[in-house]
């Protein structure tokens, strides 16, 4: 007997449904079986790096003039959160929005990997020697001009035509210059991220 | 009557197939498999641990430091297999597996055995701190020549042992 109006081999509409619910049934429950993952361990494992602990460094932040500074929190050699250094003069612990998100520009995909020069409307890749040689011949041409003969001897924010403050002048960087000579004690100090800097995991 | 007959004993084939698979998946990953997964390398805990008795921390070292107890580092294995060999020649293709890998620069794609959910968090600091065995929850690893995972690693699990030995029961001990 065969019922409704299906032909000899054929599935008929209700049994097509039973067919698919079952059939998906079982691929669901198979999916749930075992899934092999690794265990990559290092094959020389870095100094100062435990896996599973987070590693402190100190830094500085490029984001504006200001140059605030920074406690980097690393999680197996990748930065994983950026805060307010709270030894730091200028910002004393704190840390803006846009400092915050400055970790965004660390990883973007699009960020600037090599050193590059303007070359008229575009930009020109440089290796690190060609760069270096540059800023070499740049910086001495500076020190043959005296500051006091130049027309404007106030720092202006150069390079990025997009930027915010793009040619605006900065008295901000005096203002910070002034406070950070103000706030210093003499001898050295730990502002950059070194791994032979002292210590900053311990939070003040 | 013939086809419906056929249509029933297939759908029940497939029920059946669909139950037994469930079921499977609903075990811990591991606890069915009683010699657990091939390794890479056929490394004997049983040789290690059990026979030289070398301690666990030997080369688990970021058990006491991490929330991981750690892998170790293909230079930790090479720091003993540099001159130490197997007078077992089966034993020693072993020894020289790693020391392929040890050449190449290449770490060791070990399979992993043990695993908590992702919102579980399990610091073996802490317990190693406290004084607990790794044998505690591993099983007796120093008499396993292959490592498999003995206890569940399920929340009843981990709750009985807590309230046992007055370890803390707030769920965020656990869920943060």
């Amino acid at each position: 007997m065969t019922d409704g109006a299906s032909g000899p081999g054929l599935i008929d509409r209700r049994g097509f449904f039973k067919l698919v619910g079952v059939s998906g049934a079982a691929a669901v429950a198979a999916g749930c079986g075992k899934t092999t993952e690794t265990l990559l361990p290092y094959v020389i494992p870095p100094e100062n790096i435990v896996p599973g602990v987070a590693a402190w460094y100190a830094t500085t932040c490029r984001e504006c003039p200001a140059g605030c500074g920074v406690l980097a929190k690393g999680r197996e050699g990748r930065v994983v959160k950026l805060e307010g250094n709270p030894d730091h003069p200028v910002n004393r612990g704190t840390l803006c929005a846009r400092g915050q998100a400055a970790i965004q520009g660390t990883y973007d995909p699009d960020r600037v990997t090599r050193p590059r020069v303007r070359e008229g409307e575009s930009w020109k890749t440089l290796t690190i020697a060609e760069a270096q040689k540059l800023l070499t011949e740049r910086l001495e041409a500076a020190k043959a001009t005296r500051l006091r003969d130049r027309r404007d001897p106030v720092p202006r924010l150069r390079g990025r035509a997009d930027h915010p403050l793009a040619g605006r002048r900065l008295p901000g960087d005096l203002a910070v210059a002034r406070r950070l000579r103000r706030r210093l004690p003499p001898g050295p100090r730990c502002s950059r991220g070194r791994a032979g800097g002292h210590d900053h995991s311990r939070r003040a | 009557m013939r086809r419906r007959h056929a249509w029933l004993g297939f759908t029940g084939a497939l029920l059946v197939t669909a139950v037994i698979l469930s079921s499977l998946g609903a075990r811990p990953a591991r606890a069915a498999d009683a010699e657990g997964p091939r390794q890479p390398i056929l490394f004997s805990h049983k040789i290690h641990a059990g026979d030289f008795q070398i301690d666990c921390q030997y080369c688990h070292a970021d058990a006491r430091r991490s929330v991981f107890a750690g892998v170790p580092s293909v230079r930790r294995c090479m720091g003993c297999h540099q001159i130490v060999a197997s007078k077992d020649p089966e034993l020693q293709k072993e020894v020289e597996k790693l020391r392929a890998y040890w050449k190449d620069g290449k770490p060791v794609e070990w399979v992993r055995i043990h695993k908590v959910p992702g919102f579980v968090q399990f610091p073996h600091k802490r317990h190693v701190q406290v004084g607990l065995a790794c044998q505690t929850c591993h099983g007796p690893v120093q008499a396993m020549s292959t490592v498999a995972q003995v206890a569940p690693l399920t929340m009843g699990w981990c709750i009985s042992c807590h309230s046992e030995r007055q370890g803390p029961l707030d769920c965020v001990t656990c869920h943060h």
